[in-house]
This record gives structure tokens, sequence and C-alpha cells, in this order.
């Protein structure tokens, strides 16, 4: 359910009210929300008030069949992501080559992907470091479903406990004593060789 | 030097990397509400906790949902009160209010003008009306002569699988070298009618090479779109899908009918 003052607003346009005023405070409301929502996803300064305004401008031209038991952010989230994509493939279709944008090249929180440094094994260490990856591979599987997930998503995508715990609808309690139970159980199968940093035995939520 | 935490991060990678390639789309705004609010079956939310945990993207999109109820979100980005003005204007255009509040200015006392000058007003009424009608005249010229040339190319399409043959199956819809545009008719099988439609084009490869928005049916639910010269040149070569879509009130994408579109030497 929106909050109050949204609520207010939100009622008073679906009467009919004036947008200067009402439409107005909704702006002010939510205008730096939407703009950091399209600067974290790689847009220029232009770029983000533009979709910005092409948000609100759904938003108002949907407040008819907006129901006000639905969460108003839910409503915002939805039009902005859909304005966000839509730009994404208008800017594919603009580049007439024909060459695919995909939608992970505009990364945002998450930042590029991440590197494994280089190296040019010799052809036995090459033969080694396959061999440690089936392993390492394996060992992951076998963890339960929920600890592989937290795993996965705490060395994959670097995130917080609380973010992780908001993805697995968990409490960052339950995320942490999955993480430290990977840990273990990692070590026992990998014989104690990978680092406790890793997963974050010192991050704060 | 611990070996076994690259080990580690490339395991997961090489995992992410699976799941993520298992799952060719990115999950709807809808889906990831949905999720979020526990409003999804079983078998649905552990369907979306998977590509969430695969897709950086999508695991962004849920966490940004969460921030947009956070009054903090964004507190460090370069937003001023001009931007919120500039917005707003940008949204008042787009709203088409762009009065003013209007002062009250009062009536003046009615006078009655002189003769001359009423005879100079009904004179220019008289010019007015013949000038109107001349407009008229010549916007009808226009109007036939932007219409489709006689030997214009507009082919007929029905969606695959509806059991009719569109036009330009086989060797393909020639076009001629002097073609200014192409024109498709598009018959979609589906009922279901939306505020706004967009159509896109696809090669052989899937990738999208065209699109035009602001599409709307005519009163035989057909929709007649024209392909310019500059995107023909785009199009040509091979097979192309055109894909229409509906596009709901929250700007959501509907598929509505695929199309293909085959074009012959030019």
């Amino acid at each position: 359910m929106a909050d109050e003052p949204v609520q207010q607003i939100l009622e008073a346009l679906q009467a009919g009210a004036s947008p200067d005023e009402s439409f107005r405070r909704l702006c002010d409301l939510y205008g730096r929300r939407l703009y950091h929502f399209f600067s974290k996803r790689g847009f220029s300064r232009e770029d983000c008030l533009d979709l910005t305004q092409e948000t609100f401008l759904g938003i108002y031209r949907g407040i008819g069949s907006f129901r006000r038991d639905a969460g108003f952010e839910t409503w915002l989230f939805k039009v902005a992501t859909n304005a966000y994509r839509k730009r994404l493939r208008f800017r594919a279709a603009d580049k007439r080559a024909g060459e695919e944008v995909p939608l992970e090249a505009e990364e945002g929180e998450a930042g590029p992907p991440r590197e494994l440094p280089a190296t040019t094994p010799q052809p036995g260490e090459e033969v080694l470091q396959k061999e440690r990856s089936r392993v390492v591979r394996e060992a992951i599987e076998k963890l339960p479903e929920q600890m592989r997930k937290c795993l996965l998503l705490r060395v994959y995508q670097d995130l917080k406990y609380r973010e992780i715990a908001a993805l697995l609808r968990l409490s960052p309690e339950t995320v942490k004593v999955h993480l430290f139970q990977a840990r273990r159980k990692l070590q026992q199968e990998l014989g104690g060789y990978f680092a406790d940093s890793l997963l974050g035995a010192d991050e704060a939520t | 030097m611990n070996d076994w935490t690259d080990d580690l991060r490339q395991g997961v990678e090489e995992l992410a990397g699976e799941a993520r390639r298992s799952a060719d789309v990115h999950l709807e705004p809808e889906e990831i509400a949905d999720y979020r609010d526990g409003r999804l079956s079983p078998a649905d939310a552990e369907r979306v906790q998977s590509h969430l945990v695969a897709c950086r993207e999508c695991a962004a999109l849920l966490l940004d949902l969460e921030g947009l109820a956070d009054p903090a979100f964004g507190a460090a980005e370069p937003w001023s009160a001009a931007d919120a003005d500039a917005v707003w204007e940008g949204v008042r255009s787009g709203l088409g209010d762009k009065k003013a509040a209007a002062s009250v200015i009062p009536f003046p006392a009615r006078v009655r003008p002189p003769r001359w000058l009423q005879a100079l007003a009904a004179a220019l009424l008289i010019a007015v009306l013949g000038l109107s009608t001349r407009v008229a005249s010549l916007r009808h010229t226009v109007h036939e002569l932007s219409r489709p040339e006689v030997n214009a190319i507009v082919l007929d399409l029905y969606p695959e699988g509806s059991g009719r043959r569109s036009e330009g199956e086989g060797e393909g819809a020639e076009v001629r070298g002097g073609a200014r545009f192409l024109t498709v008719s598009l018959h979609p099988a589906a009922a279901e009618s939306y505020p706004d439609y967009e159509i896109e084009a696809a090669g052989a490869d899937g990738r999208p090479i065209w699109q035009e928005s602001g599409l709307r049916p005519d009163d035989l639910g057909l929709f007649l779109v024209t392909v310019p010269r500059s995107a023909l040149s785009v199009l040509a070569g091979g097979d192309v899908r055109l894909r229409l879509f509906g596009l709901d009130a929250a700007g959501g994408r509907h598929p509505v009918g695929e199309f293909t579109l085959r074009l012959g030497d030019r």
C-alpha cells in the first residue's frame, strides 16, 4: 500500500485534481530516486533526466488504472524498468549493422564482469589447474541448495549479507549461517585450501 | 599464494555462467515484484530465484525495487532543484498543460465599432473563407500525392501457423530499385487489444535491426506499416521476422504476432 503522502497525492489525481500541484509533489518525492535508478545502469546525465521524465509521464498516463492497494514504488519500478529496457532496445535497433547489445552490457551496481588474473601456465600446470577446477566445482555442487545460492551470490555477484538476504528472501543472519557452513563444508572437501576472507568472514552487513 | 581462491571464484563463475545461459531471457518487472512480495507459486519462485542468482542485472533490479521505497536512495546523486524543475517542465509539456496561472482581466465596456470597421471585418471573413477552401483543396492534393504510388509495394502478411500464405513467400517479394518505401499489411490473429503497439524487425539470426512504435490498428484490425527506403537497405538480405507487440499501460510488451517477410533481389 502506498504510504500516506503518496496515497493522498494519488487520490487527488484520480479524483481529477490538477497535476500542477499534486503530480509535481510526486516528481519531487521520487525524481532523485528515479534518476539514481537510471544512473546506476550507466546512462548519461541527459539520458537519466530524459528517462526520469518518461517514467513520470508513463505514471501519469496510467494513474487512472492504478490500484491503491498495490505498492506505488512497485508500479514506479515496473514503468521505470520498461522505460529502461525500451531505451536499450532502441539503441540496439539504431545500430544498423545489426549488432545486438546484450542487456548485461549496461553494467550498473555490480560493475564490470570480474576477470581472473591472466596466467600462462605450463602444460603440466594446465592439466593440474583443470583438475582443481573440476574438484572445486564438484564441491560447490555438493552444497545444499540455499547454501550454494548464498555462496554464488557472495562470490559471483559480490553482494553483502543484507542484499543476499533480500534476493533469497532470507534474514541476514540466516545468510551468515549458510556462508559459514558453506565455508566449513568446502574446507572439509578441499582440505582447507581456500581463503576465509573470500566468504566475508570479516564483512560488515 | 593461495591458488584455491581463484579456483573457487572460477568454479562459481562457470556455474553461474551455465545457469545464465540456460535462462536466455531476463525476468519481467512484474515477476521480480511478485517474487519480492511472495505472490509467486513455489515453482515460479524457485525459477525466479535461480535466475536471480545467475543474473547480475535482474538481481540489481530487485535490489533497486527495494531501494525505490527508501527516501535516501540516490542521496549522493547530483540532483538539484533545477533538475527537478527541468523534469517537471518536461512532464508538463508532455501532459499538454502549458498554461501559466491566468490573472483576472476585467471585461472592457461594450463599444460598438464604426461601420467601416464592420465592413472591413466582413471582407476579411470572406477572404479567410475563400483561403480556407483553397487550403483544403491543396491538402487534398497533397494527400493524393502522398498516397502510395500506383506500383508501390504493399504486402499482406499473415502470422505463422495461421494457415494463410503471406505475400512474398517462396522466392521473396521483389523490391524495385526505385521504390521509395515498402508497405506491409499485418493480419494479426490475436483478439486482445492494447493502448499502443510497436513493431520490431529482426534478421535471420534473431537480432533486432529496425523498430517503429506508436502503431494503431485500422478499422479492420490490420496494421499498415510503411518501411522507408533507408530502412529497406537494412532489411534486405533474406528473411526478416516482424514481431508485433502490444504495449500495456505500464509500457510492458506483449507478443501479438510474428510475421516473416522475405525480400528478393532489388
